[in-house]
């Protein structure tokens, strides 16, 4: 065995339009890995566990760095627009905050300096800690190919750890999010591990704002990650939590509620049930905070 | 290949790359600029951080075609001319630099963080530095460097060193100083091996079993060597002396043959010197390797039945190790309360930042150089000339700077395979392990189960003491037996105990090895022992302090080992001086007793308190000696040589401090040469908190010897008795005329005495476990408080206050020490809190840093208090004794003794599990 693998020899590309990276698809296709940050990739190549001949990579193409934010449309992050960009951008920081307190919470402040929301969201890993807050900010990924423009709603983006639903000629441009719900508020928490790396054991995210409509008089988005093969919401607990005003007893309710929907892996850092139940602990704590902030 | 063009602190360089060149390895091995470091090269330690277009990033995981038209700028662009930039001098003058190889990475983080925030708060730090590692644990300093750093750029404030309330006394020993490397290390200059290059130099690699045992079967490397590139491969065959190497027992084979077992992972079978280290890769791959697997043995215990699978054919027993005193049976019979519990702790990765790296270098008078950061270069040597069958003169080994070591660069790494490349090849090999190699490969802490039983009096007078330990010592002995020699004679902790029986058993297994790492063994005792005293005192309801006050070993007492200790056991000063202190803090109430955190109905806050000691010296028989040598030079400076090595801890400085004290000579004036076995005389390991006092004992006397001679020259000269003479800021005073060093030098020469001279320094004698006498000459002592919080919901446990006493004999170097006591602090938390090194049915789980977490910034308590108790030795200089293990021993008891206090739940292993704390924690609730 090889203590020391090392990166495989390959090719860079840099593209430059569009159009650059439809051809290089069709052509190279298999030996092709789109690129952007490239921060896991590289860890993962010296690994062996990824062997591409061709990194192309598309962070310069036009608009994949910028913020874009419309009142009426709303918010769209160039694929390539790295974290610390995102934490420090005052536009994000008052109108999706979830977003900016989830992308300090990534890895170090260096490897921010080139991690990319694009990225993230890519890589599908189950434990990304910006999809929660994606999620309850209803993000959809717009992916380009030959074929045109088309936007994907994240939770139908990932199919699966690692895998997602970006067809071979298609690359992701960015990520838009609609205009928040007025009067909204919420937080991402993470739970990490003292012990060996800072992997979520859970993430939550929640997302509250009032809704006269229902009887709640409130609503609420939870996104969760690194329980179950995706990030997901769940939307049969938001619906509860809609049907009566809400108590402290709701909140513990919907807490047990997320706890039986979660399905986590127990691996050597945590049993599944210590996760499941920081599933229900996050979500009541994010949630009570949440309510709190709308009070 | 990619044609970029980069800006490199302000100089344009053209440059064709490939695309799989990362921008740390084009800067160092391109550009020459050596000065960024690579030290886990997968984007987790921050050490290779550089500035592109002024903002941080991780070099060893950037590739350089991106940093085309780009802005870089690394440490060696810091400095402006000659002037430091004040991050640099700040650096220097708070202690914020030991081994030195995470300080570029350090430095360059914080210039980006004052450049984006002028003036930051602790808050700005932590998260710009979070994740910036530095396994010395100089976080402290580091935080407080780059507050100075910010008061000069802002308002021109001097940076000051900082004041200490112990050391002083003499002119130079207990002042603060810097060290005298220190410059080198903010600037990019220092050299550390893989700094080095020769041209024409070769890349080695070895190919390691990957199965923990077995027996190799086929080893077939003619494809490798068809190509092309490849310039030697060698199986155990080509090993023209001894194949096995080893400390103490050569039990562990250089290379694994066919028809050999391998027995860990980690084992080599063939290696492989290429022009690239990309041809020496895939030679590796074309080696068609068959190994027959075996049924493993991964626990000491298992090791220990009949049935086991036996890692060597003499059994799976390293050493039994047995203390009797008393008697154990009379004891527990006197005893009114007994108490017994089951401790257990895992293997710990030392995690130094600076992976292996060797050179071997043939010479045209046919010796072989081997450059490498070792611990014990004359044993390099030995192993080195062994193995390749040619006398010791034959071979010299020379360290460059080392950084980080903890124990964990005593054994061989790539010497020897280096050493066999560069004899088959006859060019220099430089063999560099990354990460992932470094920790399958080197020795390890043992993992150890500890069963101790107490017997005591109703009042907390402690009777009998039963320990039954076994060590997990892997694959290969290493240090094995010395390290559980020392886990027994602590198992009962620094108490007196008229009865006590110890059996400790090493046991071999198919483990990575387990060797030295800071503790040595105490470590493990520590935890076991003041984990179940907390029990004692909290079960017969007497205070935690009150009982260790009892029982403290003080002068007079007789340990575990039948020595009496006649001098220097400040015990209880650390004792009381800790109390005071928590005393203080806590303002009056109970700091034992269990607090809701205001605001945080789920948290809880107690503090814990340990003691420890820990033997200075090799002690129990081992020959403990030094050799220094000193030479007055031309110019009239001094310089002191020893092969003794400078791993972070501050050696350089203190040998230097003692050298100019004794000399009455500015510390510019003195030069400490190291580890190099042609021009340094033998300092002996770096092990054991052995330096200060041994190789700083023959380094005092060298330097009195010099002295002496000096004045014996002037005396004949002038005509004057010696005592007549003056020596005072480098030079002498003779009938009120001043003569330089310089000029006493030249008068020496002329009179045919060259003024220099190999003082060898003789340790007290010690004897072996089961005969009288003293087993150590010195001792070191310390107590530990420590407050937690635990988060009852998750069961998450973060360290708040540390206030610690130890017992050093003499402060010599208290900026070095306060460095040492503060990163020991962190190390302990770490292994109390984050750290574990995992092997499952003998395969490595955490081989990468993302998988071992060591302490990061954010682990620092927000109070540190270091408090040092000086109870000299009449022996040691200065009256010092050992420091550099001690300040880690009782961390983990203490933390684990604080969570009881904050949640009522007792733990009996480390590191803390949150998830299982969590379950407790739930299970006592409902």
């Amino acid at each position: 065995m090889l203590a020391r693998p090392g990166l495989p020899e390959f090719e860079y590309i840099r593209a430059g339009s569009s159009q650059d990276v439809f051809d290089l698809l069709k052509e190279k296709g298999a030996d092709l890995k789109l690129m952007l940050g490239g921060t896991d990739l590289f860890v993962q190549m010296r690994d062996r566990a990824q062997g591409p001949g061709i990194l192309l990579d598309v962070k310069g193409l036009p608009g994949m760095q910028e913020i874009d934010y419309r009142q009426r449309s709303g918010l769209t992050i160039g694929a390539a627009v790295t974290l610390n960009q995102l934490s420090t951008d005052l536009d994000l920081k008052e109108k999706y905050p979830v977003l900016c307190q989830a992308a300090d919470t990534v890895g170090n402040y260096q490897l921010r300096n080139r991690a990319t929301l694009g990225g993230n969201i890519c890589n599908a890993s189950p434990s990304a800690d910006m999809a929660p807050a994606a999620l309850v900010y209803e993000g959809e990924a717009v992916l380009e190919s030959p074929r045109g423009e088309r936007s994907l709603a994240l939770e139908q983006f990932w199919l699966g750890p690692g895998s997602t639903a970006l067809e071979g000629d298609e690359y992701l441009k960015a990520i838009h999010f609609p205009p928040p719900p007025p009067g909204a508020r919420g937080s991402y928490l993470k739970l990490g591990r003292s012990r060996m790396g800072d992997l979520a054991i859970v993430g939550v995210a929640v997302l509250g704002y009032p809704d006269k409509s229902v009887p709640a008089g409130l609503r609420f988005r939870i996104g969760l990650n690194s329980t179950a093969p995706t990030p997901y919401r769940i939307p049969a607990v938001e619906e509860f939590l809609t049907r009566e005003p809400l108590t402290e007893d709701l909140i513990s309710l919907a807490g047990e509620m997320a706890m039986e929907i979660s399905s986590p892996i127990e691996d050597v850092r945590a049993t599944e049930l210590y996760q499941k139940k920081m599933v229900r602990n996050l979500t009541v704590k994010v949630l009570k905070e949440t309510w709190e902030s709308l009070r | 290949m990619t044609n970029i063009t980069i800006n490199v602190n302000g100089k344009e360089h053209n440059l064709d790359i490939k695309a799989d060149e990362m921008l740390a390895d084009v800067l160092r091995n391109r550009l020459g600029l050596t000065g960024t470091k690579i030290s886990c090269g997968e984007a987790e330690c921050g050490a290779c951080t550089v500035l592109v277009d002024g903002a941080p990033i991780l070099s060893c995981n950037y590739p350089a075609v991106k940093a085309q038209g780009k802005l870089v700028t690394t440490i060696e662009g810091l400095a402006k001319d000659d002037e430091l930039h004040p991050l640099q001098e700040a650096f220097i003058k708070q202690g914020a630099v030991q081994c030195g190889f995470c300080t570029p990475g350090q430095i360059m983080t914080a210039a980006a963080l004052l450049n984006e925030i002028p003036e930051p708060t602790d808050a700005d730090i932590e998260y710009a530095l979070n994740d910036t590692l530095c396994r010395c644990g100089t976080y402290p300093m580091i935080t407080k460097a780059i507050h100075a750093a910010a008061d000069k750029i802002n308002r021109g404030s001097d940076i000051e060193y900082p004041s200490f309330d112990f050391g002083g006394g003499y002119q130079v020993v207990g002042q603060v100083v810097p060290r005298p490397e220190a410059r080198q290390k903010v600037t990019g200059e220092a050299i550390y091996t893989d700094d080095i290059s020769f041209p024409g130099m070769l890349f080695g690699a070895a190919l390691r079993a990957g199965i923990p045992h077995g027996i190799v079967k086929e080893l077939d490397i003619h494809k490798a060597l068809a190509l092309p590139g490849v310039q030697a491969v060698l199986t155990a065959a080509d090993i023209p002396g001894r194949v096995n190497h080893g400390l103490i027992i050569q039990d562990w084979p250089a290379l694994v043959g066919v028809g050999e077992k391998v027995r860990y992972v980690g084992d080599a079978v063939a290696v492989v010197a290429a022009e690239t280290w990309e041809i020496a890769r895939q030679a590796l791959e074309l080696i068609d390797l068959e190994i027959e697997p075996l049924p493993v043995v991964t626990n000491a215990v298992d090791a220990k039945k009949t049935d086991s699978p036996l890692v060597h054919e003499s059994g799976n027993l390293l050493k039994h190790i047995k203390v009797d005193k008393g008697d154990i049976k009379k004891g527990f019979e006197e005893s009114e309360v007994i108490f017994e519990d089951t401790f257990f702790t895992p293997h710990y990765e030392h995690a130094f930042m600076e992976p292996e790296c060797s050179i071997a270098r043939p010479l045209d008078n046919g010796k072989i150089e081997v450059y490498v950061g070792s611990q014990i270069s004359y044993e390099d040597r030995s192993q080195v000339a062994a193995a390749l069958d040619v006398p010791l003169e034959k071979v010299r080994v020379r360290g460059p700077l080392i950084g980080g070591g903890f124990g964990g660069k005593e054994d061989i790494a790539g010497q020897i395979h280096a050493a066999l490349l560069a004899r088959a090849t006859g060019k220099p090999v430089k063999i560099l392990y990354d990460r992932h190699e470094s920790m399958l490969v080197h020795p390890k802490r043992h993992a150890t189960q500890i069963n101790v039983k107490l017997g005591l009096k109703k009042d907390g007078t402690l009777v009998a003491a039963q320990t039954e330990l076994y060590g997990d010592t892997g694959a290969y002995a290493s240090l094995g037996a010395k390290v559980m020699g020392r886990a027994t004679t602590h198992s009962t902790g620094p108490y007196i105990i008229p009865n006590v029986k110890i059996d400790c058993y090493a046991m071999y297994t198919n483990n990575p090895p387990a060797g030295a790492f800071r503790g040595f063994g105490a470590f493990q005792a520590a935890f076991a022992i003041e984990c179940l005293m907390d029990r004692v005192a909290e079960e017969l309801e007497i205070d935690p302090i009150e009982l260790r006050r009892k029982n403290a070993l003080r002068q007079g007492s007789i340990t575990n080992t039948g020595q009496q200790l006649r001098e220097s056991v400040g015990l209880l000063e650390c004792i009381e001086k800790t109390a005071q202190a928590v005393e203080e803090i806590t303002a009056g109430e109970d700091p034992f007793t269990s607090r809701i955190v205001p605001g945080e109905p789920n948290k809880r806050r107690a503090w814990g308190f340990a003691v420890t000691f820990k033997n200075t010296g090799l002690g129990e028989g081992a020959p403990d000696n030094a050799s220094a040598e000193i030479e007055l030079l031309e110019d009239g400076r001094v310089e002191t040589r020893i092969s003794s090595a400078e791993i972070g801890q501050g050696l350089v400085t203190v040998l230097q401090m003692i050298t100019a004290e004794e000399l009455n000579l500015p510390l510019d004036q003195v030069r400490v040469y190291l580890s190099d076995t042609d021009l340094t005389p033998d300092g002996g390991p770096t092990t054991a908190s052995r330096q200060t006092y041994i190789a700083g004992n023959a380094v005092k006397f060298a330097a009195r010897t010099l002295r002496e001679s000096m004045l014996a020259t002037l005396a004949e000269k002038y005509n004057l008795p010696p005592d007549q003479i003056g020596i005072e800021g480098g030079k002498a005073q003779v009938n009120g005329e001043e003569v330089s060093f310089a000029e006493v030098g030249s008068l020496m020469r002329e009179e045919g005495r060259i003024p220099k001279l190999v003082y060898d320094y003789k340790s007290p004698p010690t004897t072996p476990l089961g005969e009288p006498g003293d087993k150590h000459f010195a001792y070191s002592f310390a107590a530990q408080a420590i407050e937690v919080e635990v988060d009852l919901e998750t069961g998450e446990v973060r360290v708040i206050r540390a206030v610690g006493a130890t017992d050093v004999g003499k402060a010599i170097n208290p900026l070095g020490l306060q460095g040492q006591a503060e990163g020991g602090l962190i190390m302990g938390i770490g292994h109390a809190l984050t750290e574990e090194f995992i092997v499952e049915e003998g395969q490595v789980f955490t081989d990468h840093l993302s998988r071992y977490r060591m302490p990061s910034i954010q682990h620092v308590p927000e109070e540190i208090r270091v408090i040092i108790v000086e109870d000299p030795t009449k022996e040691g200089p200065y009256g010092g004794k050992g420091v550099g293990e001690i300040s880690t021993m009782p961390v983990p008891p203490a933390i684990v003794n604080a969570v009881h206090n904050a949640c009522g739940v007792r733990l009996n292993r480390i590191p803390i599990d949150q998830d299982w704390l969590a379950s407790q924690l739930q299970a006592k609730g409902s």
